[in-house]
């Protein structure tokens, strides 16, 4: 194996200057591009976000990197989310309604089976998924579909996940403040793990500045 | 092209009737040939009529004993079709069906299936292929266009005697009409006038001597004819237009102008639907759905070829797994998009069949398709070896609606309606809705909202205080369809959510409506 075939590689780790500049998609918030690896969320991976209450899950955290990345592909599949992803919401937050394309069903084994399909065919900018508990095997088989296929792909766990081993690039884990999120990064590949990364709710930081204004 | 075409079909129509050496040196030589020869219509129609078509239907016109199909108008039953036998009798159309049975005692009357009388006739269409492509069928009776077929079958009356040959031996006492017009056509076949014309100025000569009855069905209109003393259709047309039209209405102008050809009068011709069924029957009974790849890719490999041939895409599939006592699972296959490549069909089928379970022995296999599109004649881009984007997005939907059903895996738009819960509807992935109005609103709907407690004059959901933004939205809308709506919306914050937040104005009680 030669070593050009070795760095070719995306699950060979080199540190924090491996990750490409193409590989991350700028999630929007300053904080966070400050310092996750590659200035913000990581394509070709799976990114586990752990949550207080799997039903208020922080899609607003989300939302200027789905905008971002939605032209490049045909779809964007939301599987299985707890209430209703709000039309006129993601519209208003610069979504294409058109390339949504949610999948309703409350069966594991659909649900996993359909985030595997759709990250692995290339045919979806990101997945977001709403699985329950995930053993490893299923967090694993996500990834390399996601290393495959080359999407964003997002998986919403609620905090019993916090203790287990995972395969994801990134897992993280929002707390919930008053105006927004603390963010801890619990594993980050390629970079230092941080704690305590205060993210603004962007309606309170507009209130905030209409206020002072 | 077409010119030089139909002078060789013209002169070789000079030639036929004289079987004998062609006088063409008396043609003056200066003379254009076309000129002197009797144009040929492009279309020459030939139409059969089945007086006993519904007897036919039902296999019984050839039976020699007295019968009857009968119908139920109201509450009697009257003779549709006597065959006959029972004509003799003096059983006659239009009669009760208790006046026949007085008659004639040994009458066996049957009800009429009209069903079956369009089956027959759509099967004697598809017979008739086999003298020309055009085909059409004109209510009760079938119409065929000779024009092209003539010189084929050796001229007219070659053609016409093969015919008469053909569909006496299918039905019985059909009568077969040949007029330049398809509407003359059709009336003199209805009419039992069985004549040849192949030239317009004929036509006026040959109906005028046929009931005008037979141009105008409702009785009101007929006694109005009865009045102004007409009987046939030669007293019809000899009457000035305008009155006419005037008095009976526009429509038998019409009709009497495409019977002498003054007007246009297009047939359509049936195609016959290229349907694909084909089915493998087991000799051993299978019980395991595993068991059944082999035979559904044959039966694939044959739906390929029979799409190839007729140049078509397949637009839906349907699989039937029949059990030892004929009762059929029916599993459809959902494609997004046209298809006829095997190896993708195969693996949607398995998809499809992946959540099938029974425990039923499978003694047969049927696979059934009748939906197709015709195959795009586009030019692929030489450098396009691989898929396009819009294809694996294709392709993924189509995986998933057939591992999950077809209404697990759609997409969202919104919906010009202020209430929140309706402001947005489920619809076919890719589709587009409204645009989005007003002010902001939430990222999540709750599907149910959830109540807030008011405790000493605060809000408080779960065990969070909510403090309330000062901006209030009223949205008052909905009476006309029995869900109305009077709420006024608030932006709030809990120590945890931006929530969106509602007073109902009738009750007073607030509710947890969305998340931001």
């Amino acid at each position: 194996m030669s070593l050009e075939s070795c760095l070719q590689r995306r699950d060979i780790w080199r540190g924090r200057k491996a990750v490409r500049p193409g590989d991350a998609v700028a999630t929007g918030f300053a904080v966070l591009d400050r310092h996750l690896p590659g200035g913000g969320w990581p394509q070709h991976a799976l990114t586990e976000i752990l949550v207080e209450d799997i039903t208020y899950s922080p899609l607003w955290l989300l939302m200027p990197a789905l905008g971002e990345i939605m032209p490049a592909r045909p779809w964007q599949t939301w599987i299985a989310p707890p209430a209703i992803p709000y039309p006129p919401g993601l519209s208003q937050n610069g979504l294409d309604l058109s390339k949504i394309l949610m999948i309703s069903t409350t069966d594991r084994a659909d649900i996993l089976w359909s985030a595997e399909q759709a990250l692995r065919s290339r045919a979806c900018s990101a997945v977001l998924c709403w699985p329950g508990r995930l053993p490893q095997s299923a967090i694993r088989r996500l990834q390399l579909a996601a290393e495959y296929g080359g999407g964003l792909g997002i998986c919403f766990q609620d905090e019993s996940a916090l203790n287990t081993h995972s395969m994801a690039a990134l897992k993280l884990h929002c707390r919930n403040t008053g105006d927004g999120v603390r963010v801890d990064l619990i594993k980050c590949r390629g970079g230092p793990l941080r704690q305590n990364l205060t993210v603004q709710h962007p309606s309170f930081s507009i209130t905030t500045k209409k206020g002072s204004g | 092209m077409a010119q030089a075409y139909q002078s060789s079909k013209s002169r070789s129509a000079l030639i036929a009737p004289g079987r004998g050496k062609p006088d063409l040196a008396k043609v003056p030589p200066t003379a254009p040939p076309d000129t002197l020869l009797p144009a040929v219509p492009d279309h020459l129609w030939l139409a059969v009529s089945f007086p006993f078509l519904p007897l036919d239907a039902l296999g019984q016109a050839k039976r020699k004993q007295p019968m009857a199909v009968y119908t139920q108008q109201g509450q009697v039953h009257k003779v549709v079709t006597p065959n006959p036998a029972a004509t003799k009798s003096g059983i006659q159309a239009g009669m009760t069906l208790t006046a026949a049975q007085a008659l004639n005692p040994a009458l066996h009357a049957i009800p009429r299936d009209i069903s079956a009388e369009s089956d027959r006739l759509q099967r004697l269409a598809l017979l008739a292929g086999n003298w020309t492509p055009a085909v059409s069928i004109v209510e009760d009776s079938l119409l065929l266009d000779i024009a092209g077929s003539t010189r084929l079958f050796g001229g007219i009356k070659q053609l016409l005697e093969q015919i008469r040959l053909w569909i006496a031996s299918e039905t019985l006492a059909p009568c077969v009409s040949v007029m330049p017009t398809p509407a003359s056509a059709v009336l003199c076949a209805r009419t039992g006038k069985a004549l040849c014309i192949t030239a317009r100025e004929h036509i006026r000569s040959a109906i005028r001597e046929l009931p005008a009855r037979t141009l105008i069905t409702d009785s009101k209109r007929q006694r109005a004819l009865n009045r102004f003393g007409i009987n046939t259709l030669g007293d019809l047309l000899r009457l000035p237009r305008d009155g006419l039209a005037r008095r009976l209405g526009p429509d038998l102008v019409q009709r009497l102008d495409k019977l002498l050809g003054q007007q246009p009068d297009p047939q359509n011709a049936i195609t016959p639907l290229p349907v694909f069924r084909q089915r493998i029957v087991f000799d051993a009974g299978i019980a395991n759905t595993e068991q059944l790849a082999p035979f559904m890719k044959t039966l694939l490999g044959k739906l390929q070829a029979h799409l190839t041939r007729h140049h078509i895409l397949a637009e839906q599939l349907e699989w039937h797994l029949v059990n030892e006592s004929d009762l059929s699972h029916r599993i459809p296959v959902y494609l997004t998009q046209p298809h006829r490549d095997t190896v993708g069909l195969m693996k949607l089928s398995r998809l499809a069949l992946e959540k099938f379970k029974t425990k039923d022995v499978i003694t047969h296999l049927v696979l059934k398709a009748s939906r197709f599109a015709p195959l795009p004649s586009s030019s692929e881009d030489i450098f396009s070896i691989l898929p396009k984007a819009a294809d694996r997005g294709r392709s993924l939907v189509e995986r998933l609606q057939n591992r999950l059903g077809r209404c697990a895996v759609q997409g969202l738009r919104i919906q010009p309606d202020h209430r929140p819960e309706k402001a947005w509807d489920r619809c076919d992935a890719g589709e587009t809705g409204a645009l989005p109005y007003g002010a902001q609103r939430p990222l999540w709907l709750l599907e149910t909202p959830r109540s807030v407690r008011v405790s000493q004059g605060q809000l408080v959901l779960g065990d969070q205080q909510l403090l309330l933004q000062r901006q209030r939205e009223r949205i008052c809308s909905g009476w006309w369809d029995s869900q109305p709506v009077r709420r006024d919306y608030y932006h709030a914050r809990t120590a945890a959510l931006q929530a969106w937040v509602f007073r109902d104005l009738d009750s007073g009680n607030w509710c947890l409506h969305g998340i931001f």
